[in-house]
Protein backbone atom coordinates (compact mmCIF):
# COMPACT_ATOMS: atom_id res chain seq x y z
CA UNK A 1 0.00 0.00 0.00
CA UNK A 2 1.05 3.71 -0.68
CA UNK A 3 0.67 6.45 2.12
CA UNK A 4 0.96 9.53 1.45
CA UNK A 5 1.54 12.51 4.81
CA UNK A 6 1.43 15.63 3.78
CA UNK A 7 1.53 18.94 6.76
CA UNK A 8 2.90 22.46 7.17
CA UNK A 9 6.60 22.95 9.21
CA UNK A 10 6.85 21.33 12.39
CA UNK A 11 3.51 20.06 11.77
CA UNK A 12 4.44 16.73 13.59
CA UNK A 13 3.90 15.10 10.25
CA UNK A 14 7.88 13.25 10.46
CA UNK A 15 7.03 12.04 14.00
CA UNK A 16 3.56 10.70 12.89
CA UNK A 17 4.89 9.36 9.11
CA UNK A 18 7.52 7.03 11.17
CA UNK A 19 4.62 5.98 13.89
CA UNK A 20 2.97 4.64 10.80
CA UNK A 21 5.47 3.18 9.43
CA UNK A 22 6.28 1.39 12.64
CA UNK A 23 2.78 0.59 13.29
CA UNK A 24 2.87 -0.99 9.71
CA UNK A 25 5.67 -3.08 10.36
CA UNK A 26 4.66 -4.25 13.70
CA UNK A 27 1.01 -5.67 12.48
CA UNK A 28 2.34 -7.25 9.41
CA UNK A 29 5.88 -8.66 10.97
CA UNK A 30 7.71 -7.04 8.84
CA UNK A 31 11.05 -7.09 9.92
CA UNK A 32 12.42 -3.87 8.28
CA UNK A 33 11.93 -0.31 8.15
CA UNK A 34 14.10 1.13 5.77
CA UNK A 35 14.48 5.41 5.64
CA UNK A 36 15.23 7.00 2.52
CA UNK A 37 16.52 10.35 3.40
CA UNK A 38 16.62 13.16 1.23
CA UNK A 39 17.94 16.08 2.75
CA UNK A 40 22.04 17.29 1.63
CA UNK A 41 24.18 17.60 4.74
CA UNK A 42 25.16 21.00 3.62
CA UNK A 43 25.40 24.18 6.56
CA UNK A 44 25.03 24.66 9.44
CA UNK A 45 20.99 24.63 9.77
CA UNK A 46 20.91 21.18 7.17
CA UNK A 47 23.11 19.61 9.89
CA UNK A 48 21.14 20.53 13.16
CA UNK A 49 17.99 19.94 11.48
CA UNK A 50 19.15 16.21 10.14
CA UNK A 51 20.27 15.78 13.80
CA UNK A 52 16.62 16.54 14.99
CA UNK A 53 15.19 13.90 12.52
CA UNK A 54 17.82 11.48 13.48
CA UNK A 55 17.27 11.57 17.38
CA UNK A 56 13.69 11.21 16.47
CA UNK A 57 14.30 7.62 14.70
CA UNK A 58 16.95 6.92 17.25
CA UNK A 59 15.92 3.25 18.60
CA UNK A 60 13.13 2.22 16.19
CA UNK A 61 15.43 0.29 14.11
CA UNK A 62 15.61 2.35 10.96
CA UNK A 63 18.14 1.72 8.55
CA UNK A 64 18.68 5.12 7.01
CA UNK A 65 19.72 5.19 3.53
CA UNK A 66 21.03 8.64 2.10
CA UNK A 67 19.44 9.42 -1.27
CA UNK A 68 19.39 13.25 -2.37
CA UNK A 69 18.54 12.46 -5.67
CA UNK A 70 15.57 9.28 -4.73
CA UNK A 71 16.44 5.76 -5.42
CA UNK A 72 19.56 4.85 -7.25
CA UNK A 73 20.63 1.81 -8.83
CA UNK A 74 22.25 0.59 -5.03
CA UNK A 75 18.92 1.95 -3.79
CA UNK A 76 16.65 -0.79 -5.70
CA UNK A 77 18.99 -3.10 -4.99
CA UNK A 78 18.98 -2.78 -1.20
CA UNK A 79 14.71 -2.18 -1.67
CA UNK A 80 14.68 -5.27 -4.21
CA UNK A 81 16.43 -7.69 -1.55
CA UNK A 82 13.58 -6.58 1.51
CA UNK A 83 10.60 -5.86 -0.68
CA UNK A 84 8.25 -8.45 0.80
CA UNK A 85 9.73 -7.32 4.52
CA UNK A 86 9.95 -4.24 4.62
CA UNK A 87 8.30 -0.77 4.91
CA UNK A 88 10.28 2.17 3.08
CA UNK A 89 9.50 5.56 3.92
CA UNK A 90 10.67 8.49 2.01
CA UNK A 91 11.01 11.84 3.52
CA UNK A 92 10.56 14.21 1.83
CA UNK A 93 9.51 15.06 -1.75
CA UNK A 94 10.34 18.76 -1.27
CA UNK A 95 13.71 18.04 -0.65
CA UNK A 96 13.74 15.63 -3.32
CA UNK A 97 12.55 18.01 -5.82
CA UNK A 98 14.71 20.55 -5.00
CA UNK A 99 17.62 18.57 -5.48
CA UNK A 100 16.57 17.22 -8.64
CA UNK A 101 15.38 20.95 -10.16
CA UNK A 102 18.11 22.59 -8.37
CA UNK A 103 21.14 20.33 -8.15
CA UNK A 104 20.74 17.82 -11.13
CA UNK A 105 19.64 20.96 -13.19
CA UNK A 106 16.09 19.14 -14.26
CA UNK A 107 13.21 20.95 -16.05
CA UNK A 108 10.25 21.03 -12.92
CA UNK A 109 8.60 18.97 -15.58
CA UNK A 110 11.45 16.48 -15.68
CA UNK A 111 12.24 16.36 -11.80
CA UNK A 112 8.10 15.61 -11.33
CA UNK A 113 7.64 13.11 -13.68
CA UNK A 114 10.82 11.24 -12.06
CA UNK A 115 9.76 11.28 -8.89
CA UNK A 116 6.41 9.85 -9.51
CA UNK A 117 7.46 7.24 -11.33
CA UNK A 118 10.04 6.11 -8.60
CA UNK A 119 7.96 6.57 -6.09
CA UNK A 120 4.83 4.34 -8.02
CA UNK A 121 7.33 1.31 -8.63
CA UNK A 122 8.54 1.55 -5.30
CA UNK A 123 4.78 1.30 -4.05
CA UNK A 124 4.05 -1.36 -6.80
CA UNK A 125 7.06 -3.80 -5.61
CA UNK A 126 7.07 -3.14 -1.75
CA UNK A 127 4.76 -4.17 1.00
CA UNK A 128 4.45 -0.82 2.17
CA UNK A 129 5.70 2.37 1.01
CA UNK A 130 5.32 5.74 2.97
CA UNK A 131 5.85 9.12 1.27
CA UNK A 132 5.92 12.26 3.26
CA UNK A 133 5.44 15.41 1.41
CA UNK A 134 5.21 19.04 2.43
CA UNK A 135 2.38 21.75 2.71
CA UNK A 136 3.98 24.98 1.32
CA UNK A 137 0.94 26.34 -0.69
CA UNK A 138 -1.05 28.82 1.36
CA UNK A 139 1.22 31.35 1.93
CA UNK A 140 0.06 33.77 -0.68
CA UNK A 141 3.62 34.82 -2.22
CA UNK A 142 3.77 34.93 -5.52
CA UNK A 143 7.82 33.97 -6.62
CA UNK A 144 10.05 33.75 -9.04
CA UNK A 145 9.63 31.98 -11.84
CA UNK A 146 11.93 29.62 -11.16
CA UNK A 147 10.15 29.00 -7.61
CA UNK A 148 6.78 28.98 -9.19
CA UNK A 149 7.63 26.38 -11.51
CA UNK A 150 9.04 24.56 -8.28
CA UNK A 151 5.66 24.72 -6.13
CA UNK A 152 3.95 23.97 -9.61
CA UNK A 153 6.00 20.52 -10.03
CA UNK A 154 5.48 19.75 -6.11
CA UNK A 155 1.78 20.50 -6.60
CA UNK A 156 1.99 17.88 -9.52
CA UNK A 157 3.85 14.95 -7.43
CA UNK A 158 1.09 15.66 -4.69
CA UNK A 159 -2.29 15.20 -6.38
CA UNK A 160 -0.67 11.95 -8.82
CA UNK A 161 0.42 10.99 -5.94
CA UNK A 162 -2.85 11.10 -3.69
CA UNK A 163 -4.83 9.81 -6.96
CA UNK A 164 -2.09 6.59 -6.78
CA UNK A 165 -2.47 6.48 -2.76
CA UNK A 166 -4.70 3.99 -0.69
CA UNK A 167 -4.57 6.57 2.22
CA UNK A 168 -3.44 10.44 1.77
CA UNK A 169 -3.27 12.31 5.65
CA UNK A 170 -2.67 16.12 6.34
CA UNK A 171 -0.95 16.11 9.64
CA UNK A 172 -2.36 19.37 11.60
CA UNK A 173 -0.37 20.01 14.32
CA UNK A 174 0.09 16.53 15.35
CA UNK A 175 -3.55 15.33 14.44
CA UNK A 176 -3.86 13.21 11.29
CA UNK A 177 -6.74 14.03 9.07
CA UNK A 178 -7.41 11.43 6.50
CA UNK A 179 -8.52 13.04 2.95
CA UNK A 180 -8.55 9.69 1.52
CA UNK A 181 -8.10 6.11 3.28
CA UNK A 182 -9.12 5.02 6.89
CA UNK A 183 -7.11 6.18 10.05
CA UNK A 184 -4.24 3.28 10.70
CA UNK A 185 -3.24 5.32 13.98
CA UNK A 186 -3.28 8.20 16.10
CA UNK A 187 -0.14 10.43 16.87
CA UNK B 1 -23.02 29.11 -5.35
CA UNK B 2 -20.23 27.19 -4.08
CA UNK B 3 -16.81 27.90 -3.13
CA UNK B 4 -13.67 25.85 -3.55
CA UNK B 5 -10.50 26.95 -1.57
CA UNK B 6 -7.27 25.53 -1.12
CA UNK B 7 -3.69 26.40 -1.68
CA UNK B 8 -1.78 26.50 -5.00
CA UNK B 9 -1.05 23.86 -7.23
CA UNK B 10 -3.90 21.88 -5.90
CA UNK B 11 -6.00 21.13 -8.65
CA UNK B 12 -9.38 23.25 -7.63
CA UNK B 13 -10.29 23.84 -11.32
CA UNK B 14 -9.98 20.83 -12.43
CA UNK B 15 -11.91 19.39 -9.71
CA UNK B 16 -14.40 22.12 -10.50
CA UNK B 17 -15.15 20.81 -14.33
CA UNK B 18 -14.69 17.23 -13.28
CA UNK B 19 -17.95 18.23 -11.13
CA UNK B 20 -20.12 20.38 -13.60
CA UNK B 21 -18.72 17.53 -16.12
CA UNK B 22 -20.62 14.70 -13.85
CA UNK B 23 -23.71 17.02 -13.27
CA UNK B 24 -24.19 16.45 -17.11
CA UNK B 25 -22.75 20.87 -17.47
CA UNK B 26 -20.96 21.59 -20.58
CA UNK B 27 -18.02 24.19 -19.90
CA UNK B 28 -17.87 26.65 -22.51
CA UNK B 29 -14.55 28.15 -22.53
CA UNK B 30 -16.36 31.24 -21.80
CA UNK B 31 -17.94 30.20 -18.89
CA UNK B 32 -14.87 30.33 -16.76
CA UNK B 33 -13.40 33.66 -16.01
CA UNK B 34 -9.73 34.41 -14.60
CA UNK B 35 -10.33 36.58 -11.86
CA UNK B 36 -7.32 38.37 -12.52
CA UNK B 37 -9.22 39.32 -16.33
CA UNK B 38 -12.48 39.87 -14.69
CA UNK B 39 -13.93 43.12 -15.23
CA UNK B 40 -17.89 42.98 -13.72
CA UNK B 41 -18.72 46.92 -14.53
CA UNK B 42 -17.56 46.36 -18.23
CA UNK B 43 -19.62 43.22 -18.08
CA UNK B 44 -22.82 45.12 -16.80
CA UNK B 45 -26.21 43.38 -16.34
CA UNK B 46 -25.39 40.63 -18.65
CA UNK B 47 -24.87 37.19 -16.55
CA UNK B 48 -21.42 36.71 -14.82
CA UNK B 49 -19.32 33.70 -15.30
CA UNK B 50 -20.06 30.26 -14.64
CA UNK B 51 -17.12 29.29 -12.83
CA UNK B 52 -14.49 32.41 -11.28
CA UNK B 53 -11.42 30.91 -11.07
CA UNK B 54 -8.39 32.66 -8.92
CA UNK B 55 -10.62 34.73 -6.85
CA UNK B 56 -7.61 35.95 -5.14
CA UNK B 57 -6.24 37.79 -8.48
CA UNK B 58 -9.26 39.71 -9.36
CA UNK B 59 -8.80 40.64 -5.12
CA UNK B 60 -4.97 41.45 -5.48
CA UNK B 61 -5.89 43.86 -8.48
CA UNK B 62 -8.94 45.42 -6.91
CA UNK B 63 -6.34 46.27 -3.76
CA UNK B 64 -3.56 47.41 -6.01
CA UNK B 65 -5.48 49.64 -7.78
CA UNK B 66 -7.58 51.17 -4.91
CA UNK B 67 -10.99 49.64 -5.51
CA UNK B 68 -11.42 47.34 -2.28
CA UNK B 69 -15.31 48.54 -2.77
CA UNK B 70 -16.04 47.46 -5.38
CA UNK B 71 -15.16 43.69 -4.52
CA UNK B 72 -18.42 42.95 -2.91
CA UNK B 73 -20.86 44.59 -4.90
CA UNK B 74 -19.21 42.75 -8.21
CA UNK B 75 -19.69 39.28 -6.31
CA UNK B 76 -23.07 40.07 -5.04
CA UNK B 77 -23.93 40.72 -8.71
CA UNK B 78 -22.52 37.73 -9.74
CA UNK B 79 -24.56 35.74 -6.91
CA UNK B 80 -27.23 37.64 -8.19
CA UNK B 81 -26.84 36.81 -11.52
CA UNK B 82 -25.48 33.56 -11.45
CA UNK B 83 -26.66 31.53 -8.01
CA UNK B 84 -25.04 28.26 -9.24
CA UNK B 85 -21.68 29.60 -9.73
CA UNK B 86 -18.70 27.98 -8.78
CA UNK B 87 -16.36 30.81 -7.17
CA UNK B 88 -12.71 29.07 -6.77
CA UNK B 89 -9.89 31.04 -4.42
CA UNK B 90 -6.60 29.90 -3.41
CA UNK B 91 -6.21 30.33 0.44
CA UNK B 92 -3.31 33.09 1.16
CA UNK B 93 -3.46 33.71 4.93
CA UNK B 94 -1.16 30.78 6.01
CA UNK B 95 2.28 32.99 5.89
CA UNK B 96 4.21 35.65 7.98
CA UNK B 97 2.29 38.85 7.70
CA UNK B 98 4.21 40.82 4.67
CA UNK B 99 6.28 44.11 6.09
CA UNK B 100 4.64 46.03 2.91
CA UNK B 101 1.59 47.65 3.16
CA UNK B 102 -0.23 46.53 -0.06
CA UNK B 103 0.41 42.46 0.29
CA UNK B 104 -1.00 42.73 4.06
CA UNK B 105 -4.14 44.45 2.72
CA UNK B 106 -4.39 42.01 -0.08
CA UNK B 107 -4.03 38.97 1.97
CA UNK B 108 -6.91 40.84 5.16
CA UNK B 109 -9.06 41.56 2.10
CA UNK B 110 -8.33 37.98 0.84
CA UNK B 111 -9.78 36.73 3.94
CA UNK B 112 -12.51 38.63 4.74
CA UNK B 113 -13.97 38.04 1.14
CA UNK B 114 -13.82 34.59 1.30
CA UNK B 115 -15.80 34.48 5.23
CA UNK B 116 -18.42 36.53 2.95
CA UNK B 117 -18.62 33.84 0.78
CA UNK B 118 -18.52 30.99 2.87
CA UNK B 119 -21.14 32.44 4.88
CA UNK B 120 -23.52 32.56 1.56
CA UNK B 121 -21.87 29.94 -0.10
CA UNK B 122 -24.82 26.25 -0.24
CA UNK B 123 -20.98 24.47 0.01
CA UNK B 124 -17.34 24.63 0.51
CA UNK B 125 -15.33 22.34 -0.27
CA UNK B 126 -10.96 22.78 0.39
CA UNK B 127 -8.82 20.81 -2.50
CA UNK B 128 -5.95 19.43 -1.17
CA UNK B 129 -3.61 17.23 -3.36
CA UNK B 130 -6.67 16.95 -6.10
CA UNK B 131 -8.68 15.77 -3.27
CA UNK B 132 -11.97 17.42 -1.71
CA UNK B 133 -13.03 17.59 1.94
CA UNK B 134 -16.56 19.10 2.29
CA UNK B 135 -16.50 21.88 5.00
CA UNK B 136 -19.82 23.18 4.55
Amino acid sequence: MLFLITGGNGSGKSAYAERLTGRLANREHLTEKIYLATMENRGEEARKRIMRHQNLRAGQGFTTIESPFGFTDTIWRVVKRQENNAVILLECVSNLLANLMFCAQMTGEQAQEEIISQICRCADSCTHTVVVTNEIFSDGNLYTEETQAYLSALGRVNRHLAVEADAFCEVVYTIPVFWKGEPLCQF
Amino acid sequence: MELIIGGSFQGKLDYAKRKLKDRGVSVRKEAVIEGADWDWEESGESMGPLVLNHLHLFVRKSVQSGAVEKICPALQSLLANVPDCIIICDEVGCGVVPIDRTEREYRETVGRILCFLAQRADRVERIMGGLPLRIK
